[in-house]
């Protein structure tokens, strides 16, 4: 019992961290964190922009942010235009230094669960399920 | 597929590794006395800067630099003398017959263009200057979807090439690379596709040299630079072996090409390293890069990364950009005759290529004060100019 009551803290405090530092990359990058946020980088995931262009396209922008990291503001803005409301560039590359993504895209939901995306189905999939 | 899809984004993370630093950098007089010209090219709106998958061809004595443009989906033929694109090739994307994402070109011509798509090398297609498919490769179907995967990188310092039978593709590993018993002579990292048969074989001589084996190294720098030059020669450069292993109608031999710069061997780690001592020892050791061949002048270059900067809190990217790297001249028998000593933060030795001019290094380094996203230039060196 005492296991699962360390367990469950530690949880806790992992996703309080997690959506700590969300709140923290939403106010740099300027988006509201409580809507489910997409994080694409093109900066080291050679394949992203080809793979993953089309199914953002799709994605329901009331419901997902959708930030392009990148130091090019011209591949990220091809990859999809930034409106400052659902779309945005992350130039400074925050999200990496901050340590929210990797290499592959990663969904961030408002309580700070992070959701690793493997391909665009998979993507698709979980935006229907953790973002109805 | 979890395990393939990380290491392919790792290929992204080794690949995309641009160069940086030294914000007033001025090139040296010792670098200088080779440069003999610089190509500048225009970027549209619809360009990005990154030129990842290009290829070099040459017709009627005139250059072009072919480059995939993601975006487009276009082969963008780029002149090198007047920096304007001359033709511009829609391929065909839409599935099943065209190719969505493409992993990397191989321009044999302006009307022979291969384009390769990730993992596999079914459904290879090979172009002419209109965008027509005139083949499409189909090599027979593994039942195991897992063994039909080939992890080939097809870019960069690992192109795919043509040998007149065969396309020949670098692959890397998709399994646990931190395991030692892993690193062994069984994988190979050359495949070779053979256009007639339609079969597929692996390279003998292209598998993990004794040096690696059994041991544990930094996980994204288990990769092999490879050229084939006039003679049919494949010559294979690993990135800790100061030696390169060349073979010449199956025999195997070692000529050492090692750097002036290279103080200490790369030691491998004791116990299973975590990301940081990874990234640590990725950027504090010199290792060698690329390996090219200069047919024009029957000359091999060979790339060499000087000991970088490590800080924890630094984006791994930048601070591998901001390293000095060398090039390594070799003439036909690897006998050494040079090495040139270039700064970091100006130049992107992950898009150097050779053309007839000599050595063409691009200046779209991440970390570089002067880039700009609408042009790309690149300066061309000459090694032999004071011959």
């Amino acid at each position: 019992m005492i296991r699962i009551l360390v367990l469950s803290l530690l949880a806790l405090s992992a996703c309080t961290n997690s959506s700590t530092e969300l709140r923290l990359y939403s106010k740099k990058i300027g988006f509201n964190s409580d809507k489910a946020t997409l994080l694409v980088s093109l900066e080291n995931c050679s394949y992203c922009f080809g793979e993953y262009q089309d199914t953002v396209e799709e994605l329901d922008k009331l419901k997902f942010n959708v930030v392009i990291i990148s130091s090019q503001k011209k591949k990220a803005s091809l990859f999809a235009s930034p409106d400052d409301n659902s779309v945005f560039i992350d130039n400074e590359k925050i999200a990496i230094k901050l340590g929210l993504i990797e290499s592959l895209p990663i969904i961030i939901l408002p309580s700070g669960e992070r959701l690793e995306i493997f391909s665009p189905e998979q993507l698709l999939n979980y935006a229907e399920t953790y973002v109805p | 597929m979890k395990k393939i899809l990380r290491h392919l984004s790792f290929v992204g993370i080794v690949f995309l590794f641009a160069s940086c630093e030294n914000k007033n950098a001025t090139l040296s007089e010792g670098i200088l006395r080779y440069k003999v010209g610089e190509s500048t090219l225009s970027l549209d709106d619809s360009t990005a800067i990154d030129f990842m998958r290009i290829s070099y061809a040459e017709e009627e004595g005139n250059e072009y630099l072919l480059h995939q443009n993601e975006f487009k989906k276009s082969i963008q033929v780029f002149d090198l003398e007047s920096g304007l694109v001359a033709h511009e090739i829609l391929y065909p994307f839409e599935q099943p017959l065209g190719i969505k994402v493409v992993q990397g070109i191989t321009a044999i011509s302006l009307d022979s263009i291969f384009i390769f798509m990730p993992l596999s090398i079914r459904g290879s297609i090979l172009i002419n200057r209109k965008g027509e498919i005139l083949n499409r490769y189909m090599p027979t179907k593994e039942e195991d979807l897992e063994k039909s995967l080939i992890n080939h990188v097809s870019f960069g310092a690992m192109p795919t090439l043509f040998d007149g039978q065969n396309l020949r593709f670098i692959q890397l590993p998709t399994f646990e690379v931190s395991n030692p018993s892993n690193i062994n002579d069984t994988y190979k990292f050359e495949m070779l596709y053979n256009l007639e048969s339609n079969e597929i074989e692996e390279a003998e001589e292209s598998g993990f040299p004794e040096f690696y084996q059994n041991k544990i190294w930094p996980s994204q720098d288990i990769s092999v630079s490879r050229i084939m030059d006039l003679q049919g020669r494949i010559v294979y450069s690993w990135r800790f072996l100061d030696s390169l292993i060349v073979v010449e109608n199956g025999i195997v031999e070692k000529m050492l090409a090692k750097s002036n710069f290279k103080k200490q061997d790369m030691s491998p780690f004791q116990l299973m390293p975590n990301k940081v001592q990874d990234m640590e020892k990725l950027i504090q050791f010199t290792k060698y890069y690329g390996i090219y061949y200069d047919e024009y002048r029957d000359l091999f270059y060979r790339t060499v990364q000087h000991p970088g900067v490590f800080d924890g809190d630094a984006i791994p990217k930048e601070m591998d950009a901001s390293r000095k790297f060398s090039v390594l001249i070799l003439d036909h028998q690897f006998n050494k005759l040079n090495e040139i000593v270039f700064p970091g933060g100006i130049y992107n030795i992950y898009r150097a290529f050779v053309g007839k001019r000599g050595f063409y290094l691009p200046k779209n380094n991440v970390m570089n004060p002067e880039l700009v996203e609408d042009t790309l230039s690149i300066d061309i060196f000459d090694f032999t100019a004071h011959d």
